[in-house]
Formats: structure tokens, C-alpha cells, sequence
């Protein structure tokens, strides 16, 4: 495969990345020894914070790489999750749940934003390839999904409010470790979020939609020509967004136990830093730019300040696209306009 | 048009041109107010049950005859808590609509932007939750009925003094990215800390979009303080609380008034157990409070504002500043004359110098040389998730006023 998006495709030149990756733990590791606990403490919950990041970046470098399409409704999907659960809950449609009412409500609620992902599809790519027989070679998708993101987020402040919201968990559970406090349901994220993205690989590697998806990220002229129904295959690409949006959330919210309408804004910046960062296309990228800006986040708010953070990973991005323009593990060059 | 239907055009017209005569004239004798108000936007939830409060006021007054023979009308504004809708309004209530006082605007980023305007066209506002230090200024029309921060700060390092608690070392923990708890985090607090002989480190910041504030906390509590000194509004206070029993702080949490919210327990939780926050207003001082809370809470009810259900002490004051208003307005003894418009209004203004006011906020209530009001300070301990009242402050002597 030599296109530039490379999904789902084996890492190449294993040494540099290799190289990347251990030149990122020492530099962790030296900080651990210099800072003591509190720094262990800062890089414990930044992997945390960055599990969040990684899996939405998953779902942003997936329709990038396939679709050469920045979706803009990703924050949207992300938010819905954890809004309808709230709204639900708050409603007092679970009470049949009991005790499981916080599950049903966050499962109810990744079904919505993976829905929500669905109808994007139908009235942004599909609609634009019936009618015009492409749906990228133009910015319509990219203005359309970001309709879609005022909607979805003003359809809920219009019926659920604008005010953060509170949506507890009858558990919690901290793991006090040489000191550190981790929490039990960080963890969780942390292996779910790394189990779900594994999945994904293997799915994409190994499976007939998953070469599918990679023959489209080539080039979607020849897909058709090897019969490969494009029309059939996207909307599994926005179902598995809508899915990783929504897991993401799910264990956003049983984490922080705090959703907002704007929950999905902070988190989908802070996702595009950490595609562009990996490299735009790339998974495994995506995976390390989630973990490298959640612990920028965390240190830079330890050294300089919680007014410093944005400043200091775009600043790092930057340098990254500057230096390495392709990201740390992007191939060489982004593909064109495809479907 | 032919001729025969002239005559029943010209009869309409008359009926409606003596319909609009007699609406003018029944707006003409009612005495207009403004309420600059946040419904929407970042302060909503701190800001939204303000129009109860001001309701409640209207209606008690003007079922007991109105202002003057007049009763009492108020035109009301959402800002969406936009400084610059906040000066749209107060040009508007100004312009269009006759006012003759503004209740408002609620924040001290509002009412930064539209005191000028109120200067400039010479109408009286009175924000109820804008407590920034020295906003008033020059502004002649700019009067406040909210207490002062960094006086409620020092009243609660009063209170742990008075009740042996010990304070050795503190730490601040502040919301950067609004205004009143950024100038607390930033000035008050430390201020006040180290002139009590408290050991205090850098204050820390965090941001309101801030979900995950572990690694403030974490710094924070490194340095082993006695106390953590919060300023922040309800929402992020609730985060950092949580936060910091989960890292196993087991000290006191203090803050002043910006998130001395009755109705935050729940978002606070079992966490805030041993919070000491200093309010404005307490419910269960006398009857009247009393009396205003009850209605508070059935009138919120109504509206579908069930998580309302004890009234903030901006609420209360937001409640008195209606009553002040019509104080003031007897002494004018304003009638609501459109041609006199402006003169009242500054009418309005003279009489709130030296004025004395006695409402649910407190009793002998005066103004400073600044036009702020002076008002007591209630030190308020959260222990199983009720409000308990720990220790209280009087208004401070008005000898500049």
C-alpha cells in the first residue's frame, strides 16, 4: 500500500518508530526521576486524560484517512453520549433500569450519537455523491458537517439546557499504588479505549469490510472497479465513528461524572492535536498523539500553569508540522479528493 | 377606494388610533424598570432564577398599590451573559423603552461594559451579583446592592480564628477564566492569607472547560496545606472538591461567596463535607427572609426551575434592589411623566445617597462613598449535605457614605 493514509496498515520503518516512541518514555522517565511522585502522579493522569484523546482521534484520522474528510460532527457525537444519558436519567425514563439505569442511559446514548453519525452520512457524502457523483473534491462536506455540529449542539441546549450537569456512577473505586491514586474506572478507560483500537486494527488488517475500507483509502476509482460497494462500505466507516465517539464519552462521563453541551469541543480540539501530531491517517498515531497530549496537558499544567496548556501543545504541534510535516507516524503525503 | 367605503375606514381608524391613545396612556402611568438578566450563555445557572426574585418583588408591591399610585412594570433583557448584550440592553431600557432604573446587569464583566453606557444616558443601574473590586468608579449612576469579596474572605479567616481552627499553611486553587474568581485567586485571597500569617504557595489556576482537574490538584496537594482556598463558580468548584478528596485531601475547603450556592449540595456531594463558605444571605434569619425563601421556592416550582429551590444570595439581592428602587423612587417621588423621564431618573440617583434600607439581605443597609452597599456576611459549614449556619457577620458601619 503506498498511499500516504495507509489505514490500518503495519507500521513501517519499525526502527524510527520504535526509536520515537522509547525517546518518549525516557523522557517521561527522566521526569519521574527528577519530580518524584507528584510528576509519576502528572503522568499517570495524563495516560488517563489521554485515552479519552486517543479514542476520539481514532475515529478523526479514520474518516481522514478513508474519507480525506475532517469531520467536523465528531464533537457533536461525543457530546450527544453524554447528554441523552444525562437527559434520560434525568427525565426519569430509566426507572425501569434500577441500579443500572447509568448503563442503560450510556448505551442509549451511544446509540443516539451513532445514529446521529449515520444521518451526517446520509445528508452530507451520500446525498453529494448521488447528486453531483463526488462528495470530496470540494469543502461542502466539511461546511456541512459543522452545520451538523451547531444542530446537534444547539438542538440539545434547546431541550436539555446549557448548564453542566452531574451524571453519577454508584461506584467509585480508587487504586492507591506506591502512593499514586488511580482511578478504577481510568484504568478501565484506558484498557478499553487501547482493546477497542487493537480491535479496530485487526478489523481493518484482517477483515473483508476492514480491506474494504483500506482499498477506498487508496483510491476509490479502483475499489469500484474491484467491486468494492463504496456506497455500502462509508456508512460503515461513520458507524464505527459514531461508535468510537460514543465509547469515548461513555467513559468521559463515568470518569469526570460531569457532561456539558460543550463537553465535545474541548475534547475534539485537543483529538485533532493529537492526529495531527501522530500523523493524519495513521491509528497507531493517533494512539500516541491521544497519550502525548494528554500528558503535555498534565505537565504543562504542573510547570507552567493551567492558563499555559494551549499554548503549549499547539505550539508543539507546530513544531511537529514544521519539523516532521507528516507527523510523527503519518506516511509521506495526504491523499486527494476520493469519493 | 370608492366613496362608500370610506366611512367605515375612518371608523376603524378611529378605534384603533383611540385603542394605541389609551394603551399610551395606561403605559404612561406605569413606572418602567429594566432587569438586565443572564438566562443563558456560561452564567445561566447562577443567574437564571434572578427574574423569580424580581417577580416576586413587582407583583408583592404592586398588589400593595405600586410606587407612588403607579404600579410597577418591568421590561426584561437576556444577555446570554455577553458583557456587550449587557450594554445593548441598558442603551435600550434607556432609548426605547422609558425606563427609569436598571436592576443589573448580573456579572462584573457586564457590568464593566455597561456602566458607561448608564453613565453616558444618565440612568441608575444596580447589578446583583457584579462584585468585582472598584467597579463603580466614576460612574455617578453605577450603585451596587452585592458584598465584597475580599471582605467576606477576610470575615471567614475571622470566623476560623475565632473557632481555633488551625490555618499554618494554605493553598489557592482559582478559576482563571472568570473574572470575580480570577481577581479572588489572584489578589484577594493571597492578601488577606498572608496578612493573617498564613503560609500560602503560588495560587493555581484552572479553567472553566477544565473536566479533568487532577493534575492541579495534584500539585496543590503536594505542598500538604491545612486548607485549600477555592474560588470558583459551583460547576468547577464541585470538580476540584471531588478532586481533591480523591487524592485523599482530608482538610477544610474554604471559598467566599462565588460558590456559596444553597441549591450546589447536590453537585458538591458527601465531598464537601466541612466546606466553610461565606454567603450573603441567610433564609432562616427572620420572617420576612423566611417568607421570601417559601415563595422562592413554590415560584421556581411553577416555572419548571425545580433545582431552585433556596434562593442564592444574588437571588436575594436581586429581590431587595426591586425594593430599594421603589424607596428611592417614593423619595423622588417620581410620577412617571414621560416628558420628565430624565430628570427622574437622576432624581432616582440623589435619592440613593445616604439612603438606609432594611430587607431580606439585612437590616440598615447604606452605601460607601463608592455607591457599594455594605451588607453582613454569613459563615455557612456544608456537613450531611445541609447548609448550617456556623458563624455570622454584621454589615460593616457605613462612616463614609
Amino acid at each position: 500500500m503506498t498511499n500516504a493514509t495507509a489505514i490500518g496498515a503495519p507500521m513501517k520503518s519499525i526502527t524510527t518508530k520504535a526509536l520515537v516512541v522509547v525517546v518518549i518514555a525516557a523522557v517521561f522517565a527522566l521526569a519521574i526521576a527528577l519530580g518524584g511522585r507528584v510528576i509519576a502522579q502528572q503522568i499517570v493522569s495524563g495516560l488517563m486524560l489521554g485515552a479519552i484523546y486517543l479514542t476520539v482521534a481514532v475515529a478523526f484520522t479514520l474518516t481522514i484517512g478513508v474519507l480525506n474528510f475532517l469531520n467536523f460532527t465528531i464533537p457533536s457525537l461525543f457530546m450527544l453520549t453524554g447528554m441523552i444519558a444525562w437527559g434520560l436519567r434525568e427525565k426519569g425514563l430509566l426507572g425501569f433500569a434500577g441500579g443500572w439505569a447509568w448503563l442503560v442511559a450510556l448505551i442509549a446514548g451511544v446509540v443516539v450519537a451513532t445514529a446521529a453519525s449515520l444521518v451526517v452520512e446520509r445528508f452530507t457524502f451520500r446525498y453529494l455523491k448521488t447528486r453531483h457523483g463526488d462528495a470530496t473534491e470540494h469543502a461542502i462536506p466539511l461546511v456541512s458537517s459543522l452545520g451538523f455540529l451547531l444542530i446537534f449542539e444547539h438542538l440539545v441546549i434547546l431541550t436539555l439546557g446549557s448548564e453542566s450537569q452531574r451524571f453519577s456512577v454508584p461506584f467509585k473505586a480508587d487504586i492507591h499504588l506506591f502512593g499514586l491514586v488511580i482511578g478504577a474506572p481510568q484504568l478501565v478507560s484506558l484498557g478499553c479505549a487501547l482493546l477497542v483500537v487493537a480491535a479496530l486494527t485487526f478489523v481493518l488488517k484482517h477483515t473483508r469490510m476492514g480491506r474494504a475500507l483500506r482499498t477506498i483509502a487508496e483510491n476509490p476509482e479502483i475499489a469500484s472497479l474491484l467491486g468494492v460497494e463504496v456506497t455500502r462500505v462509508v456508512p460503515v466507516l461513520f458507524l464505527l465513528t459514531g461508535l468510537l465517539c460514543g465509547l469515548a464519552a461513555a467513559l468521559f462521563t463515568v470518569n469526570y461524572g460531569d457532561v456539558s453541551p460543550f463537553m465535545g469541543d474541548h475534547v475534539g480540539s485537543k483529538a485533532i492535536a493529537a492526529m495531527v501530531l501522530g500523523g493524519i491517517g495513521s491509528i497507531w498515531g493517533a494512539i500516541l498523539g491521544g497519550l502525548v497530549v494528554g500528558l503535555t496537558e498534565t505537565l504543562s499544567i504542573h510547570f507552567f500553569g493551567g492558563d499555559s496548556v494551549e499554548m503549549i501543545i499547539w505550539g508543539l504541534l507546530l513544531i511537529v508540522i514544521i519539523v516532521r510535516p507528516r507527523g510523527l507516524f503519518g506516511a509521506v503525503a495526504v491523499g486527494k479528493g476520493k469519493l | 377606494m370608492s366613496k362608500h367605503l370610506n366611512g367605515p375606514l375612518f371608523a376603524a381608524a378611529g378605534v384603533i388610533a383611540l385603542a394605541v391613545a389609551g394603551m399610551s396612556a395606561a403605559r404612561a402611568q406605569d413606572i418602567t424598570i429594566g432587569l438586565n438578566m443572564v438566562k443563558s450563555g456560561a452564567l445561566k445557572n447562577l443567574g437564571e432564577a434572578t427574574e423569580t426574585s424580581v417577580d416576586i418583588a413587582v407583583d408583592e408591591i404592586n398588589a400593595k398599590g405600586g410606587i407612588n399610585g403607579h404600579k410597577l412594570k418591568v421590561i426584561k433583557y437576556d444577555t446570554g451573559s455577553d458583557p456587550k448584550q449587557a450594554a445593548t440592553a441598558t442603551q435600550k431600557f434607556a432609548q426605547d423603552d422609558g425606563a427609569l432604573a436598571v436592576i443589573g446587569p448580573f456579572s462584573s464583566g457586564e457590568a464593566a461594559v455597561a456602566f458607561p453606557v448608564g453613565e453616558r444616558l444618565g440612568i441608575v443601574q444596580i447589578p446583583n451579583a457584579a462584585s468585582a473590586p472598584n467597579l463603580t468608579g466614576n460612574y455617578t449612576y453605577a450603585w451596587r446592592l452585592t458584598a465584597d469579596e475580599g471582605t467576606q474572605f477576610t470575615r471567614l479567616l475571622n470566623t476560623l480564628k475565632k473557632k481555633n481552627i488551625p490555618i499554618n499553611t494554605a493553598e489557592i486553587m482559582y478559576l482563571s477564566d472568570e473574572r470575580v474568581a480570577n481577581i479572588s485567586g489572584t489578589q484577594f485571597y493571597p492578601g488577606i492569607l498572608k496578612a493573617a500569617g498564613v503560609k500560602i504557595g503560588e495560587p493555581v489556576a484552572f479553567q472553566m472547560k477544565s473536566f479533568d482537574v487532577s493534575p492541579q490538584v495534584s500539585q496543590v496537594l503536594e505542598r500538604k496545606p491545612d486548607v485549600v482556598a477555592l474560588a470558583a463558580t459551583p460547576d468547577s468548584a464541585g470538580k476540584v472538591i471531588k478532586e481533591l478528596r480523591r487524592q485523599g485531601f482530608t482538610g477544610r475547603v474554604i471559598g467566599s461567596q462565588i460558590f456559596a450556592d444553597p441549591n450546589a449540595l447536590e453537585l458538591f456531594g458527601r465531598d464537601a463535607d466541612g466546606l466553610l463558605i461565606v454567603a450573603g444571605f441567610w433564609a432562616d434569619r427572620t420572617d420576612q427572609t423566611r417568607a421570601f425563601a417559601k415563595k422562592y421556592e413554590e415560584e421556581n416550582a411553577k416555572r419548571g426551575l425545580t433545582s431552585k429551590k433556596s434562593p442564592h444570595h444574588t437571588d436575594a439581592w436581586a429581590y431587595d434592589i426591586v425594593y430599594l428602587l421603589k424607596q428611592a423612587m417614593e423619595k423622588a417621588k417620581v410620577t412617571a411623566d414621560p416628558s420628565k423621564v430624565a430628570a427622574e431618573r437622576t432624581a432616582i440617583r440623589d435619592a440613593l445617597k445616604g439612603i438606609r434600607f432594611t430587607g431580606v439581605s439585612g437590616d440598615n443597609i447604606c452605601f460607601n462613598a463608592a455607591r457599594d452597599a455594605r451588607l453582613p456576611g454569613f459563615i455557612i459549614e456544608i456537613k450531611d449535605l445541609k447548609w448550617n449556619l456556623f458563624d455570622q457577620h454584621p454589615a460593616d458601619a457605613c462612616t463614609d457614605g
